[in-house]
């Protein structure tokens, strides 16, 4: 799968954060080997640590324990080649969609001029043609999203994190973007580490998905999902996809992080049909 | 209701009185914001003058305690040269004054701001120095640099330094982590960070700090005048209080008021076209 991409591995990886001497464990211990190319969301209830997972991989924050690779390379500071979306857009706003894109190519001192047809057509496939000179404020919130994916898009790097990416938004741009970013994602197939809230979008999205477990983070369950590519809206609808998103969904029953108001029925107790026993 | 069962004809002028209404308020929603920016500014500095001509004639106040406005404005004219002479040197103090607070200012807090040792030196220092009335020490700058500009200017400077140095701190610290995360994931160099990304994230916070320390200048350069100098405006308003020629004095307020109005609005235009339009500058 995906030759010459890179895989990323988890060995044994502990967080502990002691900011005023109260230890904190964020990540207990993680595990996880994701193969090169593959697209893997990482669910899981908030303060689980799934964003200091990412930071982790990124190497802009340190591991308390534990090995972390990207490939056959030992993670030991920041990744250039790791791209990079958050939930908060991160555009600079002195700077138009197309400038803001090309930061990524002079943060590199490399030449603009040379990535800017590419700058482009990153902003025509996520549907913004037309606003390369508009500044972020002059955008909608969806619009500044989509430029801050095409900027990690830009330098066509081995490994893509997303942190609660599409969070902000309302749940129609919402879809929109994560249609968009699978048809984007299946040009290059980077490896992709995916951190959302929605159990919608991870199975929608993922051939992995991590469901962690509340903090102290560990990963609960890592679930395959074997549903064909290219994937369209309608599988929402079909059985096997509604039996991913339940198994996920009695997870975080299990877990006590979703809780339910009928009486007489304990947590996780559920009928095969996800109807109340 | 046979009205409304033969509704349509009646109907329509309904919508277009509806409409009408809807213009006039369009109207008089413009003709307000006329009125507030500017019909009523216009409107306070009458009433102001009005009221200061009318305390004249009624209790009779003589010139040199008072002059009327009239008075002021024909001394404005008549005393042009005088007062474009002063002005220029003023100008020149403060102008100096300034740029030597922007220019040092910001390279200073940037090291403040970057280094532990040199904030933990200098902070409390700064912090110290501050909390000194500083046209307190007006006099000693007269005995450091001696009679004339060069003091007008060093006091113009230390007044006008210290908004410089604690926006710009504040600018660059304010960073938020995301972003320098993202730089350094582009695998950005501290230093291409600082030039990229955090520099142009504090600018308006730079030049908030600049438009006080235009202002705060003016006021150390006329302090300045005021104790060591044989020119400049506030050198004139101090000699002519003592000759009681209080229209001058008053001429002169009112260019000190137009040169300080005049350099904020400039600061505010740079400052403007420099951050594109963002909050907070």
């Amino acid at each position: 799968m995906g030759d010459g991409v890179v895989g990323v591995r988890f060995a044994g990886v502990r967080k502990v954060y002691a900011p005023h001497g109260d230890e904190l464990e964020a990540i207990s211990r993680v595990d996880l080997e994701i193969p090169a190319g593959s697209f893997v969301s990482v669910v899981g209830p908030s303060g689980c640590g799934k964003s200091t997972l990412m930071l982790m991989l990124a190497g802009l924050i340190e591991r308390t324990e534990g090995e972390i690779h990207i490939g056959s390379e030992l993670v030991t500071g920041p990744r250039a080649d790791v791209g990079m979306v958050f939930q908060s857009d991160t555009l600079l706003e002195w700077r138009t969609a197309l400038d803001n894109i090309l930061l990524q190519a002079e943060m590199r001192r490399l030449k603009r001029k040379d990535y800017t047809d590419r700058a482009h057509q990153l902003l025509d496939l996520v549907g913004l043609a037309g606003f390369e000179h508009k500044y972020p404020r002059e955008l909608s919130g969806g619009m500044r999203q989509r430029v801050s994916v095409a900027r990690a898009l830009l330098m066509e790097l081995p490994v893509l994190l997303l942190d609660e990416p599409f969070g902000a938004l309302d749940a129609l741009t919402r879809d929109q973007l994560v249609v968009d970013f699978q048809h984007m994602w299946a040009r290059a197939r980077p490896t992709v580490l995916f951190v959302t809230h929605s159990i919608d979008e991870a199975v929608f999205q993922s051939d992995y998905v991590v469901v962690m477990s509340p903090r102290p983070g560990r990963i609960a369950r890592v679930i395959e999902i074997k549903l064909a590519r290219p994937r369209r809206l309608a599988l929402r609808s079909s059985d096997a996809y509604g039996c991913y998103v339940k198994e996920v969904r009695e997870m975080f029953l299990d877990f006590g992080v979703l809780r339910e108001h009928d009486e007489g029925v304990e947590d996780g107790a559920l009928d095969r049909d996800g109807s109340l026993a | 209701m046979p009205a409304t069962v033969s509704g349509a004809p009646p109907g329509a002028p309904v919508a277009l009185k509806r409409g009408a209404a809807r213009q006039r308020r369009v109207t008089s929603r413009r003709l307000g914001d006329v009125l507030t920016t500017l019909a009523l500014p216009i409107a306070g500095f009458v009433l102001v003058i009005g009221l200061w001509q009318l305390a004249i004639t009624v209790f009779d106040i003589p010139e040199f305690m008072l002059p009327s406005p009239g008075k002021v404005l024909h001394t404005l004219w008549t005393e042009r040269d005088q007062l474009w002479f002063h002005a220029k040197r003023t100008t020149l103090g403060f102008t100096i004054g300034f740029f030597l607070a922007a220019l040092s200012g910001v390279p200073l807090a940037t090291l403040l701001a970057f280094s532990r040792v040199a904030s933990g030196l200098l902070y409390p220092v700064i912090i110290a120095t501050q909390s000194m009335p500083k046209s307190a020490l007006a006099p000693l700058f007269l005995v450091w640099l001696g009679f004339g500009l060069k003091s007008e200017v060093g006091i113009a400077f230390l007044i006008a330094i210290f908004p410089v140095l604690i926006n710009t701190m504040a600018g660059l610290r304010a960073l938020p982590t995301q972003l320098l995360y993202l730089g350094k994931s582009m695998g950005g160099t501290r230093l291409r960070i600082f030039t990229k990304v955090r520099l142009p994230y504090a600018l308006p916070s730079i030049f908030a700090g600049l438009k006080v320390a235009i202002t705060l200048a003016i006021i150390g350069a006329v302090v300045g005048e005021f104790v060591g100098s044989n020119a400049g405006l506030g050198y004139l308003i101090v000699s002519t209080s003592v000759n009681m020629n209080t229209p001058l004095a008053f001429a002169a307020l009112v260019c000190l008021g137009v040169l300080s109005m005049v350099s904020f609005a400039a600061v505010e235009v740079v400052g403007r076209r420099v951050c594109g339009g963002r909050e907070g500058a």
